[in-house]
């Protein structure tokens, strides 16, 4: 374990050196000015600017500098929002996206490992019917728009209408913002559901594969009712798959809410993650390629771990 | 059996959730949007930073107009009143200006001095500051005596014309007479600095966080900042120690950022937001038919198409003109654009002032209104000129937002049908335009332009030939000498015939292909009373007068 871990660490530097390198170059390589104006703004000033981010020296030397700061810890300063540096930037926008993607998360897992069970347990009958239509929507849809319908009927029509029989001002789901509980429902569950499509379908084909291995049949015959049966032996061994997917599905929901967050309107790194390419924010477009590259080898590295506890004949070299 | 089993399961489970979740929202919060004197507006994108001297875009100058003031404020009309500054005179050669400062505070109730408007100036021109980025906005002062010369590190800051005589005096020495100098002084860059408090402010990587967040504002406006939870909402609520505050009438603003306009839409109609913006003509019919009041104004802009000049076929002015006259305002304006923008005949924006009336109504259309049928004439004439066979085949350049794409298209086809003349659309970013556009290295731009100050000036700089922005390539040396009489006359009327003079001048060329003058509509519930949409930057959205009915 200890050997896997050191071997991962060294692998993720070089991984995050040339991750660094590249979105360098690739910034600097993108076409157009470096300031938008759409002013009558004097040349010499934007020189000046330039001049104060030293923008205009050779890129090597420029390559060095971001380089050296990076080994610090120090991911500069934004150059949109001319006084934050891009740390707090990240410090203060990934938890509203973690706390989103959690809930997300746990929606997703929860309701797609029962509705997976469900869906194997009668299979072929209507309830596999049913959960095959939740997931088939679930993949199809993309996200903004079951955002955005899921906003207009719920949060304004059924939100409406409630405060409207019960005559109070209170409303079930807000329509946009992030300021609790009843905020983070509509989004978390429209965030949830194209993760929890894929496990209800993971979860249901490979407990039925599960069933029908020898181990169960020996079960059977010992004489355990069916729900032992399931509960001991059959779900905790179709879990396996589920937890081999679990890294890339948390990632994509951790770091893919973009569309979620702007619909609802929710302060998370999603919106940062488009408009800084937009805005050509170099150090804000470096410093979240490093982040976001030192999230998915954390949370791959956290995956391989728990599968090699949860199953003891892989082992971790 | 098992079937219904199972679904009254998946019902109840859901019920009891919605029960866990509906007692979780809180009472509390729900009964403020009701309460009264409180407006709840959506303002569309965080700001970047609020320091009146750094800001440039319309979300920080929307806060910074409630939250600062400078020596004057625009008025219900757009025209400079008395702000910070309780009157002033002008010299009768209208080179030297003197503000007289009223007893006005900072929110934190110390008193402002002219020091401070003499610091903030200053800053604004500083060519190299040592803990702050250069200021973008910072060359409207260069009309003051010696700016230009600190702002391009070629002069020192002593030698700049601004003296703080006293506290409650400031004195401003200016190159030239500058009708538009209070139009000026009401900007965001002209605003106030408490130097003590700006000393106060820590660094992050060698900048000073002034602005950055709530601990770091301290203004002098109407309202104060109570909360800013960034690409959240921003709380502003009525500043007890403004000198006007008994003439303030809302207590609190509560500016939701929401980004997408949609869902603000949808808020609006769920009863979140009294103001809404309106981005889609349907829309707007949508929300007056729930009960909304839709009104438009215009937003100061004006959509044209930018021509080189230097270009092998448009440098014909023939041919120009064919695409001038090619174009069908009207159903541009009706069937396309469809937000109550009104066809630009001319280039400056009816909303520019003029002596007695507006610019527009002194000097009149300068593009005849529906001339398609002369286009094809002007087509031929080029044809000849150019000794071509065949219409050359142009290109358009266009930025990647919807509503330029959707503009582009229907130039395009109008075109294509009047002028028989293909053009081709290329849609990049703003950033890559303006490396070609600025290179000159481009047929024809969709652009919108809009001055910085209310002045024919403001519109008519960019087509002298020394100006940066020049990108047209015009280059007209009886243009140039109408530009630089109208800069030294001190006779208000004969400045503006000069002006109009020069625009006149500049149509005959027909170097720019004007289309719409842009307004922008929004919805606003019926209780809101007295909302201000001005035509600067400044006064985008402006709630001084507001009130709820």
């Amino acid at each position: 374990m200890f050997r896997f871990i050191c071997r991962r660490l060294v692998l993720s530097l070089i991984t995050v050196w040339m991750v660094v390198t590249f979105t360098f170059l690739l910034m600097h390589h993108m076409p157009g000015e470096l300031f938008v104006v759409k002013k009558n703004v004097p040349p010499q000033v934007l020189e000046n600017i330039t001049q104060k981010y030293g923008l205009d020296r050779p890129k090597l030397e420029q390559y060095f500098i971001y380089l050296g700061n990076v080994v610090r810890g120090d991911l500069g300063i934004s150059m949109k929002y001319t006084n934050k540096s891009v740390n707090t930037i990240i410090s203060k926008a990934f938890p509203v996206s973690v706390d989103l993607g959690l809930r997300a998360l746990f929606i997703a897992l929860s309701m797609g490992i029962i509705l997976g069970i469900i869906a194997a347990l009668n299979k072929n009958k209507p309830l596999d019917d049913i959960t095959l239509f939740i997931s088939v929507i679930g993949v199809a849809v993309p996200g903004f728009v079951l955002g955005t319908l899921s906003q207009y009927l719920l949060c304004y029509k059924l939100t409406g209408f409630l405060s409207r029989v019960t005559g109070s001002s209170f409303r079930l789901f807000p329509v946009s913002g992030w300021k609790g509980f009843s905020y983070t429902l509509v989004p978390s569950a429209v965030l949830a559901f194209g993760a929890m499509a894929i496990i209800i379908r993971m979860m249901r084909s490979s407990l039925l594969d599960v069933l029908e291995l020898n181990y169960i049949v020996n079960a059977k015959v010992k004489g355990l009712s069916s729900r032992e049966i399931i509960t001991k032996h059959g779900i905790k061994n179709a879990l396996f798959p589920i937890v081999s997917v679990l890294g890339p599905l948390s990632v994509s929901i951790l770091l893919g809410s973009f569309a979620i967050e702007k619909i609802f309107s929710i302060p998370g790194l999603g919106h940062y993650l488009v408009t800084s390419v937009q805005e050509k924010d170099y150090t804000m477009v470096i410093g979240l390629s490093l982040f976001t590259s030192l999230i998915v080898i954390l949370v791959n590295t956290i995956t391989d771990i728990l599968y090699s506890i949860m199953d003891p004949r892989v082992q971790l070299k | 059996m098992r079937f219904s089993k199972g679904i009254i399961l998946l019902t109840t489970c859901l019920i009891c959730f919605s029960m866990i979740f509906a007692g979780c929202s809180d009472p509390k919060k729900q009964e403020a949007f009701l309460e009264e004197n409180i407006l709840n507006i959506s303002i569309g994108g965080e700001p970047e930073v609020l320091d009146p001297q750094l800001a440039i875009d319309v979300y920080p100058m929307r806060v910074i107009n409630a939250v600062f003031e400078g020596l004057c404020r625009n008025d219900e009309k757009g025209v400079p009143m008395p702000g910070v500054a309780k009157f002033w005179d002008i010299s009768e050669d209208k080179l030297t200006y003197t503000f007289y400062l009223r007893e006005a505070t900072w929110s934190d109730g110390t008193q402002i001095t002219a020091k401070d408007f003499k610091d903030a100036w200053l800053r604004a021109l500083d060519p190299n500051p040592k803990d702050h980025q250069p200021a973008l906005m910072g060359y409207l002062l260069m009309c003051i005596e010696g700016a230009e010369n600190y702002l391009y590190g070629e002069g020192s800051k002593e030698d700049v014309g601004i003296e703080a005589k006293d506290d409650k005096t400031l004195v401003v020495k200016l190159t030239k007479p500058t009708p538009y100098f209070l139009q000026i002084v009401s900007n965001s860059v002209a605003m106030p600095i408490n130097s003590e408090f700006y000393s106060k402010q820590p660094l992050v990587e060698g900048m000073s966080k002034y602005g950055a967040d709530i601990e770091n504002v301290l203004g002098n406006g109407p309202y104060v900042i109570k909360e800013w939870n960034h690409n959240e909402d921003i709380v502003l609520e009525k500043n007890p120690n403004y000198w006007n505050a008994e003439n303030i009438k809302l207590s609190t603003v509560n500016l939701r950022i929401i980004p997408d306009n949609s869902s603000a839409i949808t808020s609006f109609k769920a009863g979140e937001l009294d103001i809404v913006e309106i981005s889609e003509a349907h829309q707007r019919d949508e929300l007056k038919a729930k009960g909304a009041v839709v009104e438009s104004y215009n937003t100061g802009a004006t959509q044209y198409v930018s021509i080189n000049n230097e270009d092998k076929y448009l440098k014909n002015v023939n041919l120009r003109k064919a695409l001038v006259y090619g174009i069908e305002r009207e159903s541009l304006v009706n069937k396309v654009v469809k937000d109550g923008s009104e066809e630009a005949y001319a280039f400056v924006n009816p909303v520019v002032g003029g002596g007695n009336n507006s610019f527009r109504q002194e000097t009149g259309d300068l593009v005849r209104r529906d001339n398609t049928a002369e286009a094809e004439s002007f087509a031929l004439k080029s044809l000849v000129e150019l000794k071509l066979s065949d219409m050359p085949k142009l290109s358009l350049l266009v930025d990647d937002m919807e509503t330029s794409k959707r503009d582009a298209q229907a130039l395009q086809e109008m075109w294509r049908k009047n002028v028989g003349i293909e053009v081709e659309i290329e849609t990049m970013s703003f950033e890559s335009i303006q490396e070609r556009m600025m290179q000159k290295d481009y047929q024809m731009v969709l652009l919108r332009w809009s001055g910085d100050y209310n002045d024919p000036t403001s519109f008519l700089e960019i087509f002298e030939t020394e100006n940066y922005f020049n990108i047209v390539g015009f280059n007209n040396s009886e243009y140039d000498s109408l530009m630089s009489k109208a800069r030294e006359e001190t006779d208000e009327k004969k400045r503006m015939n000069l002006l109009s003079e020069a625009e006149e001048l500049l149509f005959k060329y027909m170097p720019i292909c004007p289309l719409y003058y842009v307004h922008n509509s929004y919805a606003v519930k019926p209780k809101v009373k007295g909302l201000v949409r001005g035509s600067s930057a400044i006064q985008d959205m402006d709630f001084y007068w507001t009130y709820l009915e």
